[in-house]
């Protein structure tokens, strides 16, 4: 009786504490669900995307099957509702993972996926994604104070508005120089020149006008949490300064 | 026996070690300064060359583009031969010979103006300036993280003494594997001033 009470009590004790700062240095890139899904997660673990869709079930993570179609190094997602996921990456393609299926389906148009997976220091609902041994987890943190949020100001972005006219003007010079023998010799030679005009409809206008607005929208100033701190003590309100410059920009 | 253990394993924990605020004070002020947070952040962007003039750059030659024609150029030469046999009962055959050949060249200049008004162009190096800004973004948290981290554990191996020979080298090689990285993303050397009397074991 007394060994399994000893055991049980040695368990307790090594446990480690749900402090966050023990576990910074092991925090995940990651895009929350936002106002749609409150307790989805995307993570980037081990150069694979993983979801969670929803972080109250407990081991809610699914691997996503994005390998030879995604670009995870520039990949930018956002959550559509709890159920759907767009993705886009460079090669301005737009997928969408509906839940529970982890392979991603090639769309024409979804909801432009704005967010880049980025190291937090807590998630808005009090939890923060981690790497763990056998894939990623969720742990508890202290949901982000006032001093952990700031406003990126709006990224300098002039587009000239898209217009569905195409206009060609071309200008051609030919010089000719031709000769045959057949009965005698006759020989021609000559210089044209040619100007051509062209105009036309462009059938993507409409495409190139809501890529414009979503280039614009991403552009815009947007609230983003600070990356959490790696030093402590003393150092800590030089680095979430340096932070704060660096997402923000300024000084807190 | 079994009480001991109970007594030690339900004894609240350590108190965290708080170091002697005057070695700390003498720790934080020899603490390499040299280079500086923004002296590091401008050395990775120039290493990765992320400046944030390339993606302004980018979006200045889309539109300039449609100022410059597209131009392409064709050089043609022909030659042929042929003969030709005529054969009548009666008559003498008759070969005749045909030679032509010729040459043209063309230069075709074409203007695209309505890219004077909007440039398709345009748009992918929006995006493209944008992904970049993430980049580097990323990129400057990175080296933020990294330099931080580097003064924390200079500061601490400086300051608090490791509770055993195992957390001495894991913070040695920490400090080693950080600066590595912080090398390899700025270029820049991390000269270390002798600090205080390390109190590792």
């Amino acid at each position: 009786m007394a060994l399994p009470l000893l055991l049980l009590l040695a368990g307790l004790a090594s446990e480690p504490p749900l402090d966050p700062s023990v576990d910074r240095h092991e925090a995940v890139p990651a895009v929350h669900g936002g106002f749609a899904a409150p307790g989805a997660w995307l993570v980037l673990w081990h150069g694979e995307a993983w979801v969670c869709w929803d972080a109250s079930t407990g081991d809610c993570w699914q691997r996503l099957e994005l390998a030879g179609l995604v670009d995870l190094a520039t990949l930018r997602a956002e959550f559509v509702d709890r159920s759907t996921l767009a993705l886009t990456d460079r090669s301005d393609g737009s997928w969408q993972v509906v839940r529970p299926d982890p392979t991603p389906r090639i769309v024409r148009w979804s909801t432009t996926a704005r967010h880049s997976p980025q190291v937090l220091g807590c998630g808005p609902s009090g939890v923060l994604p981690i790497a763990r041994a056998g894939g990623p987890g969720l742990l508890a943190c202290d949901a982000p104070a006032g001093d952990t949020q700031c406003v990126r100001p709006g990224r300098p972005l002039r587009l000239r508005p898209a217009s569905p006219i195409r206009l060609r003007i071309g200008l051609e010079l030919r010089a000719l120089d031709d000769w045959r023998a057949l009965a005698g010799l006759a020989a021609a030679t000559g210089v044209q020149v040619l100007a051509t005009i062209g105009v036309g409809l462009d059938a993507g206008w409409s495409q190139q006008r809501r890529e414009r607005a979503d280039l614009q929208a991403q552009a815009r100033p947007s609230p983003r949490t600070l990356p959490a701190p790696r030093s402590r003590g003393p150092l800590i309100a030089g680095e979430r300064q340096a932070l704060h410059a660096v997402i923000c920009g300024g000084a807190t | 026996m079994i009480a001991m253990l109970l007594l030690y394993l339900l004894a609240p924990p350590a108190p965290v070690p708080v170091p002697d605020p005057a070695l700390l004070a003498r720790a934080l002020a020899e603490l390499p300064n040299k280079p500086g947070i923004a002296e590091v952040q401008a050395a990775a962007l120039r290493r990765a060359t992320l400046s944030p003039r390339t993606a302004q750059r980018w979006l200045r030659r889309a539109r300039a583009a449609a100022i410059l024609p597209t131009v392409t150029g064709e050089y043609g030469l022909r030659t042929d031969q042929g003969w030709q046999l005529d054969q009548a009962a009666g008559d003498g055959d008759e070969l005749s010979q045909d030679l032509g050949a010729g040459r043209a060249i063309q230069v075709r200049a074409s203007w695209d103006l309505d890219r004077l008004i909007f440039n398709a162009d345009e748009l992918r190096a929006a995006r493209a300036a944008l992904d970049l800004s993430d980049v580097r973004e990323r990129l400057l948290v990175r080296v933020t993280q990294l330099y931080f981290e580097r003064q924390q554990l200079l500061l601490e191996i400086a300051t608090l003494p490791a509770r055993d020979g195992h957390e001495a080298i894991g913070r040695h090689m920490r400090l080693a594997e950080v600066e590595a990285v912080l090398v390899g993303l700025t270029g820049l050397a991390l000269p270390r001033r002798p600090m205080t009397p390390n109190p590792d074991p």
